[in-house]
């Protein structure tokens, strides 16, 4: 009986191998290469998951811009635009892979990457493959410094581009307030982040000074803990001297809220400051909930008065109920118009031939006319610092009150040498 | 840790002469399958199957250790993680990849050994949550240094050379990956068909009735703990240099979790289940997620309707219907 | 002063969340020997009921009550159903083919969420009534703290009063120790399993709608909690209620205290109470136990 098992289980099983063989391999769909007229760009963003939202917002932007610019006549003689989406799933294996994937079916212009460790993932292969990638929200310095690779280019902001951004901002609006706390997620990119952020203050504030830095792990789901300890260090007169940075996002940064809401956490801040896109995600899972606080990022539909960014609002409006577009969107639809000048410059969608005019291209965006450093591919992008308040008299519960544009100075492109 | 009579009991069980033909005939669909692959298949469907070979070895080694021996560690991940970030470590040294190999290997036994020595004399249960413990840990320590590039991970590991061949070309490591993972899973099947493998699973059904018997339980367990991770180790090593990247996620509990239900779902009482169930596990969440959003709930469906109706695995289930067609055969004649 | 008290109100009423959820598993572990891996499903099932049925709002304490027990309620007729419908079947088998099961159900019911919820995170407000804090000895606690730790006591005290002085309780013990025993005695065990896999899982829920206020409702809530829940239920002693309880207080106050004072170790607190725990005693602080029998 013991032969008859091993036989019938290795016969299965080579059946069954066959069998899986003949289904095919991977299920993306293996269409023929863009010989024809549309020029296909390769879209990989998380488009599942918690930051979902990231993903199809910046899909959002992006078709604003493929229908603009196919309405107008398209590129190199008439050839359309086309986006090719793929998940990036919040998992670098899975960018990987769909790097890959878009490879097989001959897309070789890239752009997205909500997280910057999937991008360090993903960039070194699409290398290897001959694509360029143009990162829409990925901001990690590493990708443009120690991990940087000519066929990369970034209209998403960068850390130490925006480090100068944040304590300028700070010394034009809140002068008085020079004591600073810090709550960050316990990893490399947050100790970076605050470091270049209290090297910089201090360089424009001699008062500056560093009150509690709270660090917290990624795992942790119950951040009482960690907001006594912060409460715990702060005077009696915190709210009205003392401002608090922000490094967190996504599920950790609604929660710091929710949770310190009992303690008032956010009235015992005169300025709370964060950093990061997607703030109005948080503002609409917390509607009324919301804290008055500042987020700088690159860009606030509130903050340009450019033909183009009006353009931009009017058509994403239109096609999506009335929504004004956020920074994901702007990102995406301004990564669609560098391709587009990139092209038209190369005059070929080769990819070799694109990436070889990164270096100081000029290309235009709803912020006005950004150039690409030449050496790290940069965009020389702005900060734009919105206000977000609760408003319980809004449907949404919320609103951006104000916003102020901070362009970095021109020594702020040049990157940290490692 | 190999006492002389261990080292006895690792030697080869006489192959019987109803076996061979059929595994001749299973390595020879493989190799074709291999070809094919090479010659036909795009970049993309390339890492495909280089993943499901990797995967098809981490997940038997893990059933090595939990169908075979009967010890349910949620922590294999820490090997597989640490055989991976070995290789990405060594990148800078250009060092030949059958080297790169073996250190990861050797790496993935030495901390299961270590491991092994902490945990095994507990009880099930425990020995999960410990595991698990330990790799979770690893986890979290990653993302404090510097040197393993924090929760970014080390990126860009390319295939070395070996010797004139590019193993950075994607079909050369399909088929370099098929091979090695070929090689592991042919020791993995004569530990497991050896006098050895006999004893664990004796130890599996009854370790109490064994340690009677006057079987060293515990050097036993230990053995197959440590094999198991080694080999571990290696898929990890095969693992960094299909995905180009070691990041944390490979030291998660989840991805402990994958071999661990890919087993089950395959059929953890047979060498190949867990291969099977990793080809099906693969191939459906990758169709799935592409379809919609909430693809996990499609995918415990799928789980759920094979616990109820294959509670052997997809090969249990297989062979049940094998039987019964055989059955219904001699009963018409 | 305030350096003690507000860690030791804090990691108290984690503890209490904690323990109401992990004394679900211990029961259910300690009646049917079944490990519900699927128990993380229902706890974020129930947060994300308890928000609907809140519609979201800020809710007067007693509105918000009768959601959160309705929600697990709700989680509890479910999860009898998945009993009668997959569990049943699994009983007789061994623990490893069993774990297939529980997971796929947690699978589905991650799945469930995203698929009527959708991906966006909601947030459920703090009842209005415990908003705010509350100064204990000149230091602010959280009042809605303040309440998780009554809930959680009388959660406990009223499992420990059922399971060790009724006889419905004196009922489920006799299943627990010997189901064969107990069936030829007359005792309907089937009905007892059913029953207790309900209570086991509207812990569960009511873990989860109470924690609602806390956490950003996303799938990822299926896996907040479980390891320190699997760990509580492991540290305490299989299927000891009492055990859970100490072993919740354990870990909640060293986490809470560590954060305070050397946030370093913190992070690996968890798995240092249990690995310190469980190699010195494997079957856990009270454990091995049939429920609280002695």
């Amino acid at each position: 009986m013991r032969h008859l098992t091993i036989r019938l289980e290795t016969v299965l099983v080579s059946v069954f191998v066959i069998a899986a063989a003949a289904c095919g391999g991977s299920s993306s769909n293996t269409g023929n290469a863009a010989a024809g007229p549309p020029i296909k760009l390769g879209m990989i963003d998380t488009l599942s998951g918690p930051t979902a939202g990231v993903g199809t917002d910046g899909q959002k932007g992006a078709k604003v811009a493929v229908d603009e610019i196919n309405k107008a006549g398209g590129i190199l003689g008439g050839r359309k635009f086309e986006i090719v989406p793929e998940d990036e799933q919040l998992s670098p294996t899975a960018s990987v892979k769909a790097v890959r994937d878009l490879s097989s079916q001959s897309v070789n212009l890239l752009f997205g990457f909500t997280s910057s460790s999937d991008a360090l993932a993903a960039v070194p292969v699409a290398r290897q493959l001959g694509m360029a990638v143009v990162a829409s929200h990925a901001s990690a310095t590493p990708l443009r410094t120690t991990q940087f690779v000519p066929n990369f280019a970034a209209v998403a902001n960068s850390d130490y581009l925006s480090a100068n951004a944040s304590p300028d901002f700070l010394r034009k609006q809140f002068p008085n307030i020079h004591t600073w706390n810090v709550f960050s997620y316990d990893y490399l990119t947050g100790h970076e982040g605050w470091n270049l952020f209290k090297s910089k203050m201090k360089d424009r504030d001699p008062q500056f000074t560093v009150n509690k830095e709270v660090f917290i792990p990624q795992t942790a789901s119950d951040l009482t803990p960690y907001i006594t300890s912060m409460l715990g260090a702060l005077p009696a007169d915190s709210g009205s001297s003392q401002g608090v940075y922000i490094f967190l996002f996504g599920a950790g940064e609604v929660n710091l809220f929710k949770q310190g809401a009992p303690y008032s956490l956010s009235s015992r801040f005169k300025v709370i400051l964060t950093s990061g896109g997607g703030y109005e995600a948080l503002a609409n899972t917390l509607k009324t909930d919301t804290p008055s606080s500042w987020v700088g990022y690159d860009y606030s539909y509130k903050g340009f008065n450019t033909t183009m960014n009006k353009q931009f609002i009017k058509d994403f409006e239109a096609a999506n109920g009335g929504t004004p577009p956020d920074t994901w969107a702007e990102q995406s639809y301004s990564a669609v118009y560098l391709y587009k000048t990139a092209i038209e410059k190369a005059k070929s969608d080769d990819p070799t031939k694109v990436i070889a005019t990164f270096g100081g291209l000029s290309y235009p965006t709803p912020m006005g006319t950004i150039k690409l450093d030449s050496k790290t591919h940069q965009a020389f992008v702005p900060l734009t610092f919105t206000h977000f308040e609760p408003d319980p008299t809004s449907a949404q519960g919320w609103k951006e009150s104000e916003a102020t544009v901070i362009w970095p100075p021109a020594s702020a492109a040049i990157p940290p040498s490692s | 840790m190999a006492t002389p009579s261990a080292v006895r009991a690792l030697s080869v069980t006489t192959w019987r002469t109803s076996v061979r033909p059929w595994l001749a005939l299973l390595l020879m669909g493989v190799a074709a399958f291999v070809l094919g692959v090479f010659f036909f298949a795009t970049i993309s469907q390339l890492y495909f199957w280089t993943t499901v070979a990797e995967t098809v070895l981490f997940a038997t080694a893990v059933n090595l250790l939990f169908g075979q021996t009967g010890m349910l560690s949620f922590g294999q991940a820490a090997y597989f993680g640490i055989g991976a970030y070995a290789v990405g470590l060594l990148v800078p040294r250009d060092l030949n990849p059958l080297l790169m190999l073996a250190i990861s290997t050797l790496a993935g036994g030495l901390a299961a050994v270590v491991v092994g020595l902490i945990t095994l004399r507990t009880t099930e249960l425990v020995f999960a949550m410990l595991t698990l413990g330990f790799g979770m840990a690893l986890y979290s320590i990653t993302f404090h240094v510097q040197a393993v590039g924090g929760e970014n991970g080390i990126v860009g590991i390319i295939a070395p050379h070996l010797f004139w061949i590019d193993l950075g070309d994607s079909h050369a490591l399909w088929v370099f990956t098929t091979v090695v993972a070929g090689a592991g899973m042919a020791f993995l099947w004569v530990v497991a068909h050896s006098p050895f493998g006999r004893t664990l699973k004796m130890i599996r059904d009854d370790a109490a009735r064994a340690e009677n018997l006057g079987i060293p339980v515990f050097r036993y367990r230990l053995a197959a703990f440590t094999m198991s991770g080694a080999v571990c180790g290696l898929a990890g090593c095969l693992y960094a240099w299909a995905q180009n990247v070691a990041s944390p996620d490979a030291l998660f509990w989840t991805t402990s979790g994958t071999p661990v239900i890919v087993s089950l779902l395959g059929g953890t009482g047979f060498f190949f289940g867990p291969a099977v169930g990793a080809i099906v596990y693969v191939y459906a969440t990758n169709t799935l997620s592409q379809m919609t959003p909430a693809w996990i709930f499609y995918v415990g469906v799928g789980f759920l309707v094979v616990v109820l109706l294959a509670p052997d695995g997809i090969v249990g289930g297989l062979q049940r219907l094998w039987h019964l067609r055989r059955r219904r055969r001699r009963i018409q004649t | 002063m305030n350096a003690v008290i507000l860690p030791l109100v804090n990691g108290v009423a984690f503890a209490m969340l904690m323990f109401i959820v992990a004394s679900g598993l211990t029961l259910i572990f300690g009646v049917m020997r079944v490990v519900n891996f699927a128990h993380g499903g229902f706890f974020a099932l129930g947060a994300f009921l308890a928000f609907t049925l809140a519609a979201g709002r800020r809710l007067p304490f007693l509105e918000f009550a009768l959601a959160a027990l309705a929600a697990a309620i709700v989680c509890a007729f479910l999860g009898m159903i998945a009993e009668v419908l997959v569990f049943r079947r699994i009983y007789h088998m061994a623990h490893s083919r069993a774990l297939l099961a529980t997971y796929a159900v947690l699978l589905i019911l991650q799945g469930s969420l995203v698929l009527f919820w959708g991906n966006n995170p909601r947030s459920q407000p703090l009842p209005s009534d415990f908003q705010h804090a509350v100064v204990i000895l000149g230091v602010p606690a959280a009042s809605y703290n303040l309440l998780l730790i009554g809930v959680g006591v009388v959660v406990g005290l009223y499992l420990w009063l059922q399971l060790t002085h009724t006889s419905v309780g004196r009922m489920v013990r006799a299943v627990a120790a010997d189901r064969m025993m107990s069936a030829s005695l007359g005792i309907n065990v089937g009905l007892v399993f059913t029953g207790m896999f309900g209570v086991g899982v509207f812990l569960a829920g009511l873990g989860g709608a109470l924690a609602s206020p806390l956490f950003q409702l996303d799938s990822s809530l299926a896996s907040t909690l479980v390891l320190e829940s699997f760990a509580v239920v492991l540290v305490g002693g299989l299927g000891s209620v009492t055990g859970a309880l100490i072993a919740a207080l354990i870990l909640g106050l060293l986490n809470s205290f560590l954060v305070a004072y050397d946030p370093a170790l913190a992070d690996f607190s968890l798995y240092l109470v249990m690995a310190g725990v469980l190699l010195v005693r494997p079957t856990g602080l009270l454990g091995p136990r049939v429920l609280e029998s002695r």
